[in-house]
């Protein structure tokens, strides 16, 4: 028997990083499956190839870094995966590779690795891939020729207002053409609410954010539901945009950032047709965190104790 | 977060084994220590006054056995570092010194007698706290909220349920004492809604009082917290101590220790702990003499038991602001509210990934991280422990914003 000292507390909640991680990509599975349902087997082969490139890449740079490997903490096969999802299921393999390589290398470690990267990883990889690659990003294949037809519209339902043929219980359900992970709002939303069950996913960005894209979309005469439901705005909300790292720290700044997210995607969606804006607007307003925490910070102090009376553990 | 009340909640409490040496720390309250009044080879008797109150804020200490002195010299003490102590020498006869009881009504006693037998008793705040309770009792403002601790929040314990179930008369004689000296608007009672017996019992007793409220409180860590109780029953908020807003706090354990001090003239010389934790085969509640050395309450980690036994925290008080002991010679003090014996488990801080949990946690509206990093609202942290139990990267967080803090005093005291 030794006797230890250490400074309290002294038990610690069971949920470390590794199991937040592993939460997130369980979370991540329906719509995965989903994807793989629709896109057949271009798609799992996208997704494998793309957790294993990250990891390797992971591997590599634990290596030069002379550091302890990282690749159990979970959050290298997220990012692959996340990649993945957000990627149309006919690139080609050695793309894959290739974003997953600048997503690591160089937006997670080079500026420090997890906990101190300024980008969302997963969507700088995907957004290097659409800047480099244009056409093969955009080359949004049918969902299999399973469903009826006559629904399948084979863009995402923003390229051009004429394609806008899809009705809201097919993207609710799935079957819309897309990326991987952007065919099913159902389907996410059960990962969402399963994290949410779990305490990991907090309601703060989703939640401004979502009903600033309806507001918007009301007061701009667009049906909102298909603002929710279309486009990978679910995707974005819950696991993007909700990404620990790359979001404001204090609950001020969280919901300020959601609401920020709302406006400046609306303005780009009536603005502008680019496909993948959400993309864009989401690592946009990663580089705006280190301002948004300093607000959140003073707004702390002296507006949330006036709001917000109590909010404990359960 | 489980609360493991389960484990001792409804067992009575019982007698402590009794030890053949004891150690009574010069400081078991808040203050000064205490000057010692008797020598090396006098004998003593239960109850017998051993050292007394210096200063402004102190308070006396009584021996809780009879028997010989037999040294006063730095020993083992629950906060990590030796405390000068007396030791006595248990004749097991238990002698008592006489003691005073008082029969006439609470209302029409003199204050200043009242207050004058719980100084003599040397009763602190058994909350952990252990602020003279006679300092509390004289507060600078008038009071216009008195509020009873019985929340008890912290995982594991249950000495505070015990004695509202087992001492409720003792509990009220006290808070009688309180009120007649305090003279509140209101009292309010809050536990914690696991103790369902406590609150039948409590809220039967308090129908003879007008104006005391026993309120039930949701099971949550940290509910009996000063700051957070008061919150939750007055609807006031204080940054540091419930003077600020015209409130005084008293433990019921300290109730119940004031209501014998008052009605037998018993001074404090034991209490309630619970002893328990994921490495004992047997918990218990038990009613200790103050200065019983923790390895008498622990003969399963004695030598020759312990080598079954792999690596171990011990502590005085609960998982989340206990601490742990390096020594099992460390005697229960005035506010020790439990023993706990824990498994030892190494964490391995990483970088934080700024998940903000620990902000969403802090039940005083702190930025954990933040203050360990820059210093901001370190002063308000009062150390629950929930955002180090939170955090997933198991970043020390209340280490951190303690070293803050101290820096901050540093810098105060020499610009
Ligand atoms: S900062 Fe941490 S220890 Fe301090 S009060 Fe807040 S949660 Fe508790
Ligand atoms: S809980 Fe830990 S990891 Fe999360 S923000 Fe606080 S310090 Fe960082």
């Amino acid at each position: 028997m030794r006797l230890f000292i250490a400074a309290s507390p002294h038990s610690r909640n069971p949920q470390d990083v590794s199991s937040i991680m592993l939460n997130v990509i369980l979370a991540l599975v329906p719509t995965s499956l989903l994807g793989v349902f629709f896109f057949g087997i271009p798609a799992l082969s996208v997704i494998i190839t793309s957790i294993l490139s990250a990891l390797a890449f992971e591997v590599g740079v634990n290596t030069l870094r002379h550091q302890k490997l990282t690749i159990f903490d979970g959050s290298a096969a997220l990012t692959g995966l996340l990649l993945a999802l957000t990627l149309p299921p006919v690139i080609p393999l050695w793309m894959v590779v290739l974003g997953n390589g600048f997503s690591i290398v160089i937006v997670k470690h080079l500026f420090g690795g997890l906990g101190h990267n300024l980008f969302n990883p997963a969507l700088s990889g995907r957004l290097f891939l659409s800047v480099t690659y244009p056409v093969a990003m955009s080359s949004w294949s049918k969902p299999s020729a399973l469903l009826d037809p006559i629904y399948i519209s084979s863009a995402t339902p923003f390229a051009k207002e004429s394609t806008l043929i899809v009705s809201h219980w097919q993207l609710f359900w799935g079957g819309v053409g897309g990326s991987i992970g952007e065919t099913s709002a159902f389907a996410i939303l059960l990962g969402a609410i399963w994290l949410f069950k779990k305490g990991i996913l907090d309601w703060k960005i989703p939640g401004s954010f979502l009903s600033t894209v309806f507001l918007l979309a009301l007061l701009g005469g667009q049906d909102p539901v298909l603002h929710l439901l279309a486009g990978g705005t679910l995707l974005g909300a819950f696991f993007m945009m909700t990404d620990y790292v790359t979001s404001p720290l204090t609950k001020m700044g969280r919901l300020l950032y959601g609401f920020l997210l709302g406006v400046l995607v609306m303005s780009v969606r009536f603005f502008s047709q680019m496909p993948g804006g959400l993309a864009f607007c989401i690592v946009l307003m990663n580089g705006m965190v280190p301002l948004l925490d300093k607000a959140g910070i003073t707004l702390h102090l002296h507006v949330y104790p006036l709001i917000f009376k109590e909010i404990q553990e359960k | 977060m489980n609360n493991h009340k389960k484990i001792t909640g409804l067992l009575p409490t019982r007698e402590a084994p009794a030890p053949h040496e004891l150690i009574f720390p010069l400081l078991q309250h808040t203050g000064r220590p205490a000057q010692p009044i008797v020598n090396v080879g006098d004998l003593v008797k239960v109850g017998q006054r051993i050292a007394e109150a210096t200063g402004s804020i102190s308070a006396n200490i009584h021996s809780s056995v009879s028997g010989l002195v037999t040294a006063i010299e730095p020993a083992p003490y629950s906060s990590g570092v030796d405390m000068m102590s007396i030791r006595i020498e248990n004749d097991h006869k238990y002698f008592k010194v006489p003691m005073a009881t008082h029969t006439r009504p609470i209302k029409e006693t003199p204050k200043e007698f009242l207050l004058k037998r719980i100084e003599e008793a040397g009763i602190v705040g058994l909350g952990g706290e252990m602020i003279p309770t006679h300092i509390k009792l004289r507060p600078p403002k008038p009071i216009t909220e008195l509020v009873i601790n019985g929340a008890e929040c912290e995982p594991y314990l249950s000495a505070d349920h015990r004695v509202m179930v087992e001492m409720t008369k003792a509990v009220f004689i006290g808070i009688e004492v309180a009120m007649c000296i305090l003279e509140p608007q209101t009292v309010m009672i809050g536990i914690e809604d696991h103790m369902i017996d406590a609150m039948i019992t409590m809220r039967n007793y308090a129908l003879k009082y007008k104006n005391v409220k026993v309120i039930h409180l949701p099971t949550l860590y940290p509910q009996g917290a000063e700051r957070v109780l008061v919150r939750e029953l007055t609807q006031k908020r204080i940054r540091q101590l419930p003077i600020e807003a015209n409130v005084v706090v008293l433990n019921v354990s300290t109730c119940a220790a004031i209501g014998q001090a008052i009605l037998n003239g018993m001074p404090l010389i034991s209490r309630v702990i619970t002893l328990s934790g994921s490495q004992l085969e047997k918990s218990y509640n038990y009613r200790v003499r103050l200065g019983t050395p923790i390895k008498t309450l622990l003969p399963e980690l004695s030598p020759d038991r312990a080598h079954k036994l792999g690596d171990l925290r011990v502590l005085m008080g609960g998982p989340m602001m206990g601490i742990a002991q390096y020594s099992l010679e460390v005697p229960i003090i005035k506010g020790t509210t439990g023993v706990l014996v824990l498994e030892h488990t190494n964490y391995e801080p990483q970088k934080c990934i700024r998940c903000g949990r620990c902000i969403d946690h802090c039940p005083v509206f702190v930025m954990p991280i933040i203050a360990a990093e820059q210093g901001i609202q370190a002063s308000e942290c009062m150390e629950c422990g929930l955002c180090s139990y939170h955090c997933p990267s198991r970043i020390p967080l209340v280490e951190k914003i303690r070293l803050k803090k101290i820096e901050q005093q540093m810098c105060t005291i020499n610009p």
